[in-house]
């Protein structure tokens, strides 16, 4: 049986500034043994993103739910979703005489059958697979520009989107917005486990649906106090709840000394920053 | 499971961004008159106190120091604001202007590429020009077309995002640009290599006022995201207009041809 959560929430940076939410999220549990969810980061600097997240998101879920029904090719349905998604964006984008530039968005989207990811990512936030033998996998790899910062958004095209379906087998799936992928996976050590198993090893808890909507809460009450991310942060998990995956011994799980994983970026980073 | 049990374990400043400035300041021997060298110091140290004392920014934002006179020195290469020992700046030499900026230019994209190759986000880079004088060479000959040179890659640098330069007048005998003053005129060299509108003028009393204001724009971009165009507080020093943007393209088109 699977079960999940969804949720995206507003940046204490647009907080502050009163701007709207600009990611969107959703989550459909099709049958026991699928659903579909898809997350979108709509552009900070793009005039009307927060619509085009909401547009790209609903588009491929509307398409999936209707599809995922009728045809086993799922990363050929993903890809056709992405499509549809970028055309309505434009179409919108038409309909309201504006660019469409101001319809900038990224696009994550996961079809999640009995332990196995499908998925089609776009931009900087990704997919984290958690294996039935208790390991945790980046499904995806960041798409940025050539400068290695910039966002490249749905509208770019086909060559800048990535789908398939994952080698292992699954008990767990976590999308996340750039916000707090960045929290989970980070250059210097690969993924942080400790705080994966914390937002996406949930077979083993049992929880009842209450428990996992407090759970939920909980994870990003955690976000918001803990962390230094201001941006807005979006989460969708979804598992297998009969399936438990297996525990890797305990240094797996260690929690990173980041003390002196900063003094090495710091020393990176300032390797020639003597007086001269 | 318990998300307590992360508090206080998270990776929180490997990911933070960096917003990455060079203070680039004119030491030619005309700063000497008037204590403008001594009031720069004075205002660079404020300002170094102000973001360096500021809980949002102080993480993020890396200064180097780079002074030109009769040759380019760079006083401070990038460090953590926290880290800028005290400076004290002597003025003696020329002015060469455009050298310094085409270096702190360099200084910013090796930067800039250092972040990416780390992994660390980073927002648009600053550089803020403080000069009273015209470019010259380092024998003190004025030196117009290095400077149009340099001006066309900070434009450059401009329309792809990657750069924003204020630049700064010290004094407050600002003239409007002619024809015929141009090449003797600041205005028409600051007008030429300035990403905001206007150049901004310090006197006396308004040194303060525009380093913390400085200090401020640093703040408010630290707490912004990377591709946000935060609005600015206003600066308490008005920038002025000088030459229309008409008028200096015509000119500099003239001046290199």
């Amino acid at each position: 049986m699977i079960k999940g959560y969804c949720e995206s929430k507003i940046g204490k940076s647009h907080l502050l500034k009163n701007q709207l939410l600009q990611d969107y999220s959703k989550s459909i549990i099709i049958n026991d043994n699928l659903a579909i969810t898809a997350i979108a980061d709509g552009v900070g600097s793009s005039k009307k993103s927060d619509i085009a997240a909401k547009i790209a998101v609903e588009s491929v879920i509307d398409y999936l739910s209707k599809k995922a029904l009728e045809s086993n090719n799922y990363v050929d349905i993903i890809r056709e979703s992405f499509f549809l998604a970028r055309a309505n964006i434009l179409k919108n984008a038409l309909d309201l005489d504006l660019p469409e530039e101001c319809f900038d968005t990224t696009l994550d989207a996961v079809i999640f059958t009995s332990n196995e990811i499908y998925f089609g990512h776009c931009g900087d936030g990704g997919i984290i697979g958690l294996t039935l033998d208790g390991l945790y996998e980046p499904i995806t790899a960041r798409i940025k520009g050539t400068d290695g910062i910039s966002v490249i958004p749905l509208r770019f095209g086909e060559k800048y989107w990535d789908f398939g379906k994952a080698f292992s087998k699954y008990s767990s799936v976590m999308l996340a917005t750039d916000g707090v992928y960045d929290q989970i996976v980070i250059n210097s050590i690969g993924i942080y486990v400790k705080f994966a198993e914390l937002l996406m090893n949930l077979a083993d808890q049992k929880y009842t649906d209450d428990e996992l909507i407090n759970h939920k809460n909980q994870a990003f009450e955690f976000l918001y106090a803990s962390t230094s991310v201001t941006d807005d942060l979006t989460i969708s998990v979804l598992y297998d709840y009969d399936k438990i995956p297996l525990r890797q011994s305990d240094d797996y799980y260690k929690i990173p000394d980041w003390k002196k994983l900063e003094k090495n970026q710091r020393d990176n980073l300032y390797i020639n920053g003597d007086k001269k | 499971m318990d998300f307590k049990s992360l508090e206080g374990k998270m990776p929180s400043n490997l990911a933070q961004p960096h917003l990455a400035c060079v203070l680039l300041v004119d030491t030619s021997n005309s700063m000497n008159d008037f204590g403008k060298i001594k009031r720069l110091n004075e205002g660079i140290k404020r300002f170094i106190k102000n973001v360096s004392e500021d809980e949002n920014s102080k993480d993020k934002v890396d200064i180097a120091i780079v002074e030109f006179n009769s040759s380019v020195n760079i006083i401070q290469d990038f460090a953590p604001v926290t880290d800028v020992s005290s400076i004290d700046l002597v003025a003696e030499g020329a002015t060469m202007m455009a050298e310094g900026l085409d270096r702190a230019i360099d200084l910013l994209t090796a930067r800039r590429l250092k972040y990416a190759s780390l992994g660390v986000p980073s927002y648009k880079p600053w550089i803020v020009l403080f000069t009273d004088g015209i470019p010259t060479d380092s024998k003190g000959y004025v030196e117009s077309t290095q400077m149009i040179n340099v001006s066309k890659r900070v434009k450059s640098e401009f329309e792809k995002g990657k750069l924003t330069v204020i630049t700064v007048y010290i004094g407050d005998d600002l003239k409007e640009v002619t024809w015929e003053n141009r090449k003797k005129n600041p205005s028409y060299y600051l007008s030429m290599v300035s990403t905001k509108k206007g150049i901004l003028m310090l006197k006396d009393e308004t040194f303060e006022g525009f380093f913390d204001w400085l200090s401020d724009s640093m703040r408010i971009i630290s707490c912004s995201q990377v591709f946000d165009n935060p609005k600015l507080p206003p600066t308490s020093t008005k920038a002025v207009r000088v030459v229309s943007q008409q008028d200096l393209n015509d000119w500099m088109f003239e001046d290199i041809e």
